[in-house]
């Protein structure tokens, strides 16, 4: 899926010495993986890839980006695109030293559901025909393997690029907020019962932080020691302060794009927090995140009808 | 090692009636191994929480009538059963132990939990693709003549070490045998190749290798290979309380930019390809070179956990090839 | 103490409004819950939400926040800003299940009677729902099992 035309343009721009490298993905070590890469060569690129594996937002290499480097281009799904316009409307990236290369993309899959139901999975085992995933010759439901903050993403188109590699899309296939408001409609016990239960496996390891885009902060509130708002090591209570003040300072400024619950090495469903505020900020700021780089951030205006009924 | 005269072999019901009795400890490992462990059994994120856990209260205090107070944390333990995998159990006996015990002061913390702990062997009869225990001198196979030791065949599950009225089993039967030497030849014929012995000080003279910075660029410096790899033991005191509270000890990570800050505000290791290379030098090279065997036991969990597919050893390979054109080094020590 | 548990509310009250509307209540000799435990900030606008959970992390069974009404912010959009930043706190909390324990209000300087009401209401609210664990609580819970419980 557009694997040729990006390694194509890729080596065009190389080689005509517009951009210094390409952030891009490379085979991960274990099959159905995907490596962030950076591409300085093109005997590198003949390693680029893009598939279905590639879940983790590439903008957040942006930032780490010395300032002497030069120009790069990037591979940019939608939500990398998303990434990249709220990186540049806080100004932490320069426009002028991006190449972004579009992707549209039709969602990343999840591996450990996928190995779950069919075992251990090569190379050719998986293919989209159209918009229909094939495992092993078998067509199967999209809807049960996408990462659920594909299956209800609105932008596969990225919203900002310089190319556009292809014109593929698709609707939301779950009417928006589905995995989200399955939550809504439990009643608050049993909304704490999940959260505390899964907020409590967390053992502070930050890869959820480390693996997004928006959390460029060189000292994070939880390195704090004084004041201690979160105490390093986990237990539930300090787990909470951290995953509430990382969903509290992504607020109006997360792309749901998913990686930071895929960078958690124990599968907590981390994006729900932070989705549910870019819901409520969709819902009652009309504001959505890395859309458009001349809307003002939400958290920055105001309205005089802005809700109220929660404030005595 | 791998004579299997000593044991008996055990029906599968009977196994998983004795796990219900005993209620052990699995590590994720064994799990994957031993498929018919029940969901209720316990499967700690990893076996070092049950030894050394990510938060350990070391003492209580609090500011009286203008003295201070303290109080040790004496509680002891709830005894442990544990099931390991061979790589885990060395990465216990081999670095942990002798990490926290071998010379004084030992901890007393770890002693305490570590006296209460007892475990058994599970033998692999597969390498997973994130397997390399034979690189780094372990088998899938490893165990010591004192462990007890499992291994699960197709007609039941094979026991080594276990007394009879623990649990009832009969003599292995020629087909038993011949699978365990099936078992062993095919191990053996999967087993990656070890490390030459040179790898740690070959390493170590690539530590000026501009090659580091491009190995470290995917890295995230998250703490999830860390927190999972069975010999990392790095931790962190941080006081949970102002006027009255607790001393408490936490797992820290290498690979979080502020490991070694110092009070000056000087940061040694302040750039990831330094932190990065630190890990792989500390595993591959240091550690070998001062306490004789590597400080990895090769069990891939850190590739499982990466967010980004990072493998150390690929990252070994990639800089024993820079070392093939450099001049020999000399050790650090 | 009669060792009966009584909540312990942090009230982040804004220095030009309603920290002097607590004031006036206090001088006209209102009776309120003896509860709370006032934080003057300069602005409702301020307050970072990290103070919020931190109040909760040290033992507060409840916390308040009062600003002044919009409109009237001494430093003219200070209480605006703090509207959109609680209402996602707000949100936030109730989509954990923990709502009931963070408040917010609008209190004028001249709203000693309000001030008394607000803490009254307040202080029940958190009463009804009991002593405060979820932020402050010790659990031991990392030796679960690491598989998930994903929703899917």
């Amino acid at each position: 899926m557009y694997e040729t035309e990006i390694r194509h343009l890729s080596g065009e721009l190389l080689e005509s010495g517009d951009v210094e490298g390409i952030v891009g993905y490379a085979p991960g070590p274990l099959p159905l993986s995907a490596q962030p890469f950076l591409f300085r060569t093109s005997s590198e690129l003949q390693n680029l890839i893009f598939n279905s594996f590639c879940g983790m937002n590439l903008a957040r290499y942006l930032v780490a980006l010395p300032k002497s480097a030069g120009r790069v281009a990037i591979v940019a799904k939608g939500c990398d695109a998303r990434a990249i316009t709220v990186l540049l409307k806080e100004r932490q990236v320069e426009r002028e030293k991006l190449f972004i290369i579009g992707v549209p993309c039709l969602g990343m899959l999840d591996r450990k559901r996928l190995s779950a139901r069919f075992g251990e999975l090569r190379e050719g085992d998986i293919e989209f025909r159209g918009e229909k995933l094939i495992v092993r010759g078998e067509p199967v439901a999209l809807l049960e393997f996408l990462d659920w903050t594909c299956a209800r993403c609105r932008y596969p188109r990225p919203p900002l690029f310089d190319v556009l590699v292809g014109e593929g899309t698709r609707e939301p296939l779950t009417g928006g907020t589905d995995g989200l408001l399955r939550l809504w409609e439990l009643s608050a016990e049993k909304r704490w019962e999940f959260f505390s239960l899964e907020l409590s496996r967390c053992i502070r390891c930050y890869a959820c932080r480390n693996a997004c885009p928006m959390c460029y902060c060189r000292e994070c509130f939880v390195e704090l020691q004084r004041p201690l708002f979160a105490h390093p090591a986990p237990s539930l209570k300090d787990n909470l302060v951290f995953h509430l003040g990382r969903a509290m300072h992504l607020g109006g400024r997360c792309v749901e794009c998913g990686a930071c619950e895929r960078a958690c090495p124990l599968g907590i469903p981390v994006a729900l927090l932070t989705c549910a505020l870019s819901e409520v900020v969709r819902e009652h700021f009309a504001f959505e995140a890395g859309v458009s780089l001349e809307a003002e951030p939400p958290l920055l205006v105001y309205r005089e009808d802005d809700p109220d009924a929660f404030i005595r | 090692m791998l004579s299997f005269d000593r044991g008996m072999v055990v029906s599968w019901e009977a196994f998983v009636r004795w796990l219900g009795h005993v209620r052990p400890f699995v590590t994720p490992l064994v799990r994957e191994r031993l498929r018919v462990i029940p969901r209720d059994v316990l499967t700690p994120v990893t076996f070092k929480t049950l030894l050394f856990p990510p938060r350990e209260h070391l003492y209580h205090y609090s500011f009286r009538e203008r003295r201070w107070e303290l109080c040790l944390e004496e509680s002891s333990p709830e005894p442990a059963f544990l099931l390991l995998a061979p790589c885990e159990a060395r990465a216990l006996l081999d670095v942990l132990d002798r990490v926290f015990l071998e010379e004084p002061p030992t901890d007393a913390y770890y002693r305490r939990r570590r006296e209460r702990l007892t475990f058994a062997v599970v033998g692999c009869t597969f390498f997973e693709t994130t397997c390399f225990c034979t690189r780094v001198g372990g088998h899938p196979l490893l165990h010591r003549a004192e462990d007890l030791f499992l291994l699960p065949l197709s007609s039941g599950i094979y026991l080594e070490g276990f007394e009879r009225k623990v649990i009832e089993g009969r003599p292995l039967a020629l087909q038993d045998r011949e699978e365990t030497e099936r078992i062993a030849a095919s191990l053996e014929s999967q087993a990656p190749s070890p490390f030459p012995s040179s790898l740690p000080e070959k390493l170590y003279g690539e530590f000026e290798s501009r090659e580091w910075e491009s190995i470290a660029w995917p890295c995230l410096n998250c703490g999830a290979c860390t927190f999972f790899c069975p010999t990392c033991f790095c931790f962190d005191l941080a006081v949970d309380g102002k006027l009255r509270g607790t001393m408490v000890r936490t797992w820290d990570s290498c690979m979080f930019p502020k490991f070694t800050l110092h009070a000056s505000s000087h940061n040694p290791r302040g750039r990831k390809e330094q932190r990065v290379r630190q890990r792989v030098l500390h595993k591959f090279s240091y550690f070998p070179l001062r306490m004789g065997a590597f400080g990895c036991v090769g069990c891939g969990r850190c590739l499982k956990v990466c967010p980004v597919g990072w493998s150390i050893q690929e990252a070994v390979e990639r800089m024993m090839c820079c070392a093939q054109d450099s001049l020999p080094a000399s050790s650090p020590y | 103490m009669n060792g009966e548990w009584e909540p312990k509310i942090v009230a982040f009250l804004c220095y030009w409004c309603s920290y002097a509307g607590a004031d006036l209540a206090g001088v006209s000799r209102i009776q309120y819950p003896p509860n709370i435990r006032v934080i003057r900030v300069p602005c409702s606008g301020s307050v970072n939400p990290l103070y919020i959970l931190k109040a909760l992390r040290e033992g507060a069974d409840g916390v308040l926040v009062s600003g002044c009404h919009p409109g009237d912010c001494h430093y003219l959009s200070g209480n605006y800003f703090a509207r959109r930043k609680f209402f996602l706190l707000h949100e936030l909390l109730r989509f954990l299940g923990l709502e009931g324990r963070v408040h917010f209000s609008w209190v004028s300087a001249s709203e000693g009677g309000r001030f008394a009401q607000v803490v009254q209401e307040v202080t029940e609210a958190v009463r009804r729902l009991g002593p405060q664990k979820a932020f402050s609580e010790e659990i031991d819970t990392y030796v679960r099992d690491g598989n998930s419980s994903s929703i899917g």
